[in-house]
């Protein structure tokens, strides 16, 4: 049986709001067992980074994922950065703050990943009707465990559990892809993938569904984009495989 | 014949930025601490954990767990984010079927801290 490629597409580094260095980051992910790590640090400004930094993995034989997180409030600002920088980057989150935002991130085929406040109910925007938009955009659920094992309070735990617990149902029910993600900011906030493997079984997944949550899925998201981003790419199944002249 | 009840050996370190000074007592309560938050008194009941060894110098040791306990045993784990109150988590190196064998692999590992001075950085 092949070995399973573990991926992390969430983690933080000094290049944005972390705490480690991408080094560090790196050196560790190695160390848990991981093949891929999702840098989200990366905007606008910082994107002329990405292969320096995918060299800098690539020396602890970790793949680097380059990620962008959107976090606005209007889906007009939504379809605005969308343009600028899909062509620039593999992974694309969007946080889903409000209803407006949520659905368009939902139906667009350029956003990869939803994620969803576990907060509260109000803010949570998963339900039927998001699913059947994501499942027809191709983006997936995203589910971070930092926001569980960092909480705050029992009472906060129990409520983000609970909410997590309700989204992952329904994307199970409508066949949306969930992906598990650390959600990490410093490489002590980092943990083992069977171990952020087991800790979603908590969640009605199973300990294969949470396995390939680690990695198929990811993958699969990872080597679309890949896909769709070289330079031989036309459109879906469709791809240049030699240029020359005709005649 | 199959045994009904059949153990797990697993083999632990605690990674974290400065050296912890903690107890198998106490480790072993933070332990059961998350074990009761997720699962509650009924699951820890099942989960049959006990700390046979552990070595303070380098951090690491060896729990025994139910083999069918195993996953609640990795997601409580995986809840530990600080232990007497510094920032650290719990990695498992290997699960084992005999303590034989969990021994032969910890008495293997380098005899060093994985992470060095050079990792020390502030944390979240």
């Amino acid at each position: 049986m092949a070995k399973r490629r573990f991926v992390d597409l969430h983690v933080k580094s000094t290049l944005s709001n972390g705490y480690s260095t991408p080094e560090q980051i790196a050196k560790m992910a190695s160390y848990l067992g991981y093949e891929a790590i999702g840098l989200a640090d990366f905007n606008l400004e910082n994107i002329d980074l990405i292969d320096k930094v995918k060299r800098l993995f690539r020396n602890y034989g970790i793949d680097l994922i380059s990620r962008i997180n959107i976090d606005v409030d209007s889906p007009k600002e939504l379809k605005s950065i969308l343009r600028k920088i899909r062509r620039k980057v593999e992974i694309i989150s969007v946080f889903c703050r409000n209803i407006d935002v949520a659905r368009l991130a939902a139906r667009d085929r350029r956003v990869d990943l939803l994620i969803f406040s576990v907060e509260s109910w109000k803010q949570n925007f998963f339900d039927s009707s998001e699913a059947k938009l994501a499942l027809n955009g191709e983006s997936a659920l995203e589910v971070s465990l930092m926001k569980i094992i960092k909480a705050r309070s029992s009472s906060y735990r129990i409520k983000a559990m609970r909410i997590l617990s309700e989204n992952i149902r329904i994307a199970k029910k409508y066949g949306v892809p969930v992906v598990i993600s650390s959600g990490a900011s410093s490489i002590l906030e980092m943990r083992a993938p069977r171990e952020l493997a087991a800790l979603a079984t908590v969640f009605s997944l199973s300990e294969l569904e949470a396995r390939k949550s680690l990695s198929e899925v990811p993958m699969m998201i990872v080597n679309r984009n890949r896909e769709k981003l070289s330079e031989n790419f036309i459109m879906p199944g469709v791809k240049l495989i030699r240029r020359g002249e005709i005649g | 014949m199959v045994k009904e009840k059949r153990n797990r050996y697993v083999i632990f370190e605690i990674l974290s930025l400065e050296r912890i000074a903690i107890s198998k007592h106490e480790l072993l309560e933070a332990m059961f601490s998350k074990i009761l938050s997720l699962y509650g008194e009924f699951g820890a009941s099942n989960i049959h954990l006990r700390l046979i060894e552990y070595d303070s110098s380098f951090q690491r040791g060896i729990l025994r767990c139910n083999h069918k306990s195993l996953v609640m045993l990795r997601a409580a784990l995986c809840m530990i984010s600080e232990l007497k109150g510094k920032s650290a988590f719990i990695r498992i190196i290997k699960v084992t079927g005999t303590l034989k064998k969990a021994r032969e692999i910890l008495n293997s590992l380098p005899k060093a801290l994985f992470l060095g001075d050079e990792e020390a950085v502030p944390v979240a």
